[in-house]
């Protein structure tokens, strides 16, 4: 039945992909819900959140003030808050029950920048959709908001954008991503959302050379780059050893370090088939590696969640909801599926060998410290304790 | 630079004047969500009824932490989702689809549910949604007891909070019987009694047959023998709102007589005891070792400096440091937000005998910054003092057992002393990784 979650659990709301985005951006984020909902993200889908300072709060909404509207209690919780805690911007987000009662988080937000003189972003989150939709505004509002025009590029200087723990794990990951830059040649890599600051962002963004996807809630923001800085992106993260060098050959072309032309080496097609659950750009980079480090070329990439049409390879599927992901369980066999482990209850008795790739945005803390170091080649050392190279 | 934190002298708490006298918090506040995952959420106290499934109604955002809990405590196969969407919101269809989705679990769950709880979040509250009425249509359609209960937040601080109103539904699944017996019910925690408390022995000595609570019960008919008690004991605050009704309903009388770590408070709980069952309880022997065990522990730990907080077993944090202070520890801080009518007794105790006392809330805003101040005890009792606290032995006293009595404040002194010698690791406590 459409809608019935019998076996999975509800994935990460938009607003935990919202407060992702902006946790180490030193503001004060406020959700507008009666609790539950701030609570979600602090304790179920932010590794971060343990033993920071970072100030994701509740407006802490109560029936009385929901029915009779009354935010100017809210305004002024956030005033007091903005005094005590001293953040350099604010940031209004939606839940459930104040969508309900209709509320115009923009012009919350607009109020709350004039009486305070700090920045505010408002975002039109309300529980219902999945976390990659919250990611994907607040990077666009990052974009739009926050990054200072400049006539001139800077010296090959990168931006990584849709990294938050809720796709793409430990910090390692990214760090790992920023070296295989540097190797291509970058000298300057802002990850937006996972190591780099607001002021960093706003001074230095509009300045690179290249802008890296690593994952489909950075498209919007890339997109509207691309259009207004005429700053080109590439979305895909290096995962497995041929998928690196070929990511390095790209990204060096891209910066003019080399000619366009490369060829690199992968091996041949097997008969072997995989489905990967994910995320799409994780998807899809993880389909790369498999093709060219392991020879699996028939590799189906489904998700929960935005899939692109410019980033989709015919037989992709997105899932609805989780019928349809049983549905294909049943329909189909796959000699491999890669995906976060509490979808192994559905699919493992298809007979198909799971391999657990965690996804916080799915299991929350569950697995969270599984760390799989994937890109480079510890995305080949992964696979290939399970995978066979070749047939 | 970090801000100060807020915090009241233990003397400025529970005045009539004071910003409210149900939280340490100013009302007018943004609230800190201190981190506190794996607890007791609304789910998780309706998947107690045994042989009970749970479909909660709600935005998908609503039910996550729900399902994460479920699926590390091991009930996730009886706890479902039926997730909104904005359409349905306007025009109401997820109330129609409650019928499908209900008719789909009760066809496909293997065994097929014995009972059901639907559960309505915020947004239905707001809504005017009466789940109640759909209940009762699913239940004649079905031919199951099916209940409505609600996870609303919205409501915490009103006269239908969700901690009491979730108690309520579970025991409205009981039905009237047509002969008592002599038990007793306990009410109000989640776990049954500690299996060391002298409370049943105590108890069976006076005459008192069986001793029953739902956590106890592998079955449904066996939780409906609960209607058959004459008395109802509620030994947490959470659970009066249940035994109201349960007095109402099936005419079982209850006494207020919460768990407490005090041997003053615990010898006047028994005395209320006696009074409301009519009989002698015979606590002396039990009292005395109490007092004895309290010295030995004292002789060996010293006046250790404890900070409690309000993550704890008792629900009553003031009762707790009261008692820790008349064992001969110093309590310099407290850590709470909640304010019960329970506490005013404590509060006034503590105002006396403590007044240096500092209480922090774990909810005020300031409370982001809170680590910064690097804070000394040599223990914190309860998951949020643990946690703010970081440096201090922590005894996370969770909701998981239910120490009761005498025997409670030899339990407590035993895991004081062995969180010295085996410290538990509270991060991973809190998310579950323990193992």
């Amino acid at each position: 039945m459409k809608g019935l979650y019998k076996i999975l659990p509800p994935f990460a709301p938009d607003y935990s992909g919202v407060c992702a985005v902006l946790f180490e951006l030193g503001g004060l984020v406020v959700v507008y819900d009666a609790g539950g909902c701030a609570f979600n993200v602090t304790n179920y889908d932010e590794p971060r959140w343990y033993g920071s300072s970072v100030a994701i709060l509740s407006a802490s909404l109560r029936e009385i003030e929901a029915v009779i509207g009354d935010d100017e209690k809210l305004l002024k919780k956030i005033e007091d808050s903005v005094r005590i805690l001293r953040r350099s911007f604010v940031a209004i987000l939606g839940s459930p029950a104040s969508m309900v009662i209709g509320t115009d988080y923009q012009a919350l937000a607009d109020i709350i920048s004039k009486r305070t003189g700090l920045p505010a972003l408002a975002f039109n989150t309300n529980g219902l959709k999945y976390y990659d939709q919250g990611a994907a505004m607040a990077f666009e509002a990052l974009a739009r908001r926050c990054i200072k025009p400049v006539c001139s590029a800077a010296n090959k200087l990168v931006n990584i954008i849709g990294a938050t723990p809720l796709d793409i794990g430990n910090q390692r990951n990214m760090q790992n991503l920023v070296e295989k830059l540097v190797e291509a040649g970058c000298k300057e890599v802002l990850c937006w959302g996972m190591g780099t600051t607001l002021q960093e962002i706003e001074e230095k963004a509009a300045q690179a050379h290249l802008n890296i996807v690593v994952s489909n809630a950075g498209l919007m923001a890339a997109r509207y780059m691309q259009q207004m800085y005429k700053i080109p992106f590439l979305a895909g993260i290096p995962i497995g050893h041929a998928p690196s060098l070929r990511f390095i050959a790209e990204v060096r072309s891209l910066l003019g370090l080399m000619e366009r032309s490369y060829t690199i080496e992968s091996l041949p097609a097997s008969s072997r088939n995989a489905l990967v659950i994910g995320e799409q750009v994780m998807g899809n980079s993880i389909r790369t590696c498999l093709s060219m480090d392991f020879g699996i070329d028939q590799v189906t990439v489904a998700s929960f969640f935005s899939m692109d049409d410019a980033l989709t390879e015919a037989g992709d599927i997105f899932l609805e909801d989780e019928d349809d992901l049983t549905a294909l369980a049943n329909k189909h066999r796959y000699n491999y599926v890669i995906g976060d482990p509490l979808y192994k209850k559905i699919l493992s008795s298809a007979g198909n060998c799971f391999i657990d790739f965690p996804h916080i945005a799915v299991s929350s803390h569950l697995y969270w410290d599984n760390d799989i170091e994937y890109v480079g080649d510890g995305g080949v050392d992964f696979f290939k304790q399970i995978i066979k190279t070749g047939n | 630079m970090h801000n100060e934190p807020f915090c009241v002298s233990i003397c400025d708490l529970g005045i009539e004047n004071f910003y409210n006298r149900k939280r340490v918090k100013p009302s007018g506040c943004l609230e800190y969500c201190f981190p506190c995952a794996g607890g007791w959420c609304i789910p998780r106290i309706g998947s107690i009824v045994p042989e009970a499934v749970m479909l909660l109604v709600s935005p998908a955002g609503c039910g996550r932490h729900g399902a994460i809990t479920s699926i590390q405590k091991g009930y996730k196969n009886r706890l479902f989702f039926l997730h909104m969407s904005e359409s349905d919101i306007v025009n109401g269809q997820h109330l129609d689809k409650i019928f499908a989705a209900t008719a789909n679990i009760l066809a496909e769950v293997d065994p097929r549910p014995k009972a059901m709880m639907i559960c309505a979040s915020c947004i239905d509250d707001l809504l005017g949604s009466d789940y109640e009425a759909i209940a009762e249509e699913l239940e004649r359609k079905h031919n199951i007891p099916i209940k409505a209960c609600h996870m609303d937040p919205i409501a915490m601080e009103g006269s239908k909070p969700p901690v009491r109103t979730i108690q309520q539904a579970i025991y409205d699944f009981i039905p009237r019987a047509s002969k008592k017996d002599n038990a007793i019910n306990i009410i109000g925690s989640f776990p049954p009694l500690d299996k060391d408390s002298e409370f049943k022995k105590i108890m069976s000595a006076a005459g008192i047959e069986k001793i029953r609570h739902i956590a106890e019960c592998s079955t449904l008919e066996e939780f409906y023998q609960m209607g058959c008690s004459s008395y109802n004991i509620v030994i947490k605050p959470r659970g009066l709102m249940a035994a109201e009704y349960m007095k109402k309903r099936l005419d079982i009388p209850f006494c207020y007589a919460p768990a407490a770590y005090s041997i003053e408070t615990i010898n006047r709980t028994y005395k209320k005891l006696e009074e409301f069952l009519g009989m002698k309880l015979d606590t002396d022997r039990y009292s005395e070792k109490a007092r004895q065990v309290i010295d030995r522990h004292y002789a060996t730990l010293g006046p250790l400096t404890v900070v409690v907080g309000e993550i704890i077993e008792n629900d009553s944090t003031y009762e707790l440091a009261r008692a820790l202070i008349e064992y001969g520890f110093k309590v310099p801080y407290i850590i709470a937000n909640r304010i019960l009518d329970i506490d005013l007794e404590h509060i006034n105790w503590l105002k006396t005998h403590a007044p240096d006392i500092v209480v922090f809330t774990n909810a005020h805003p300031s409370m982001t910054d809170f680590l910064q101040n690097n804070l000394k005890v040599d223990i914190a009792i309860g998951m949020d003092a643990a946690y703010f606290f970081p440096h201090a032995k922590p005894i996370p006293l969770r909701l998981d057992t239910q120490l009761y009595g005498y025997k409670g404040i030899e339990s407590l002194l035993e895991l004081i002393c062995q969180a010295f010698d085996n410290p538990q690791d509270i991060k991973k406590l809190m998310y579950g990784l323990e193992n």
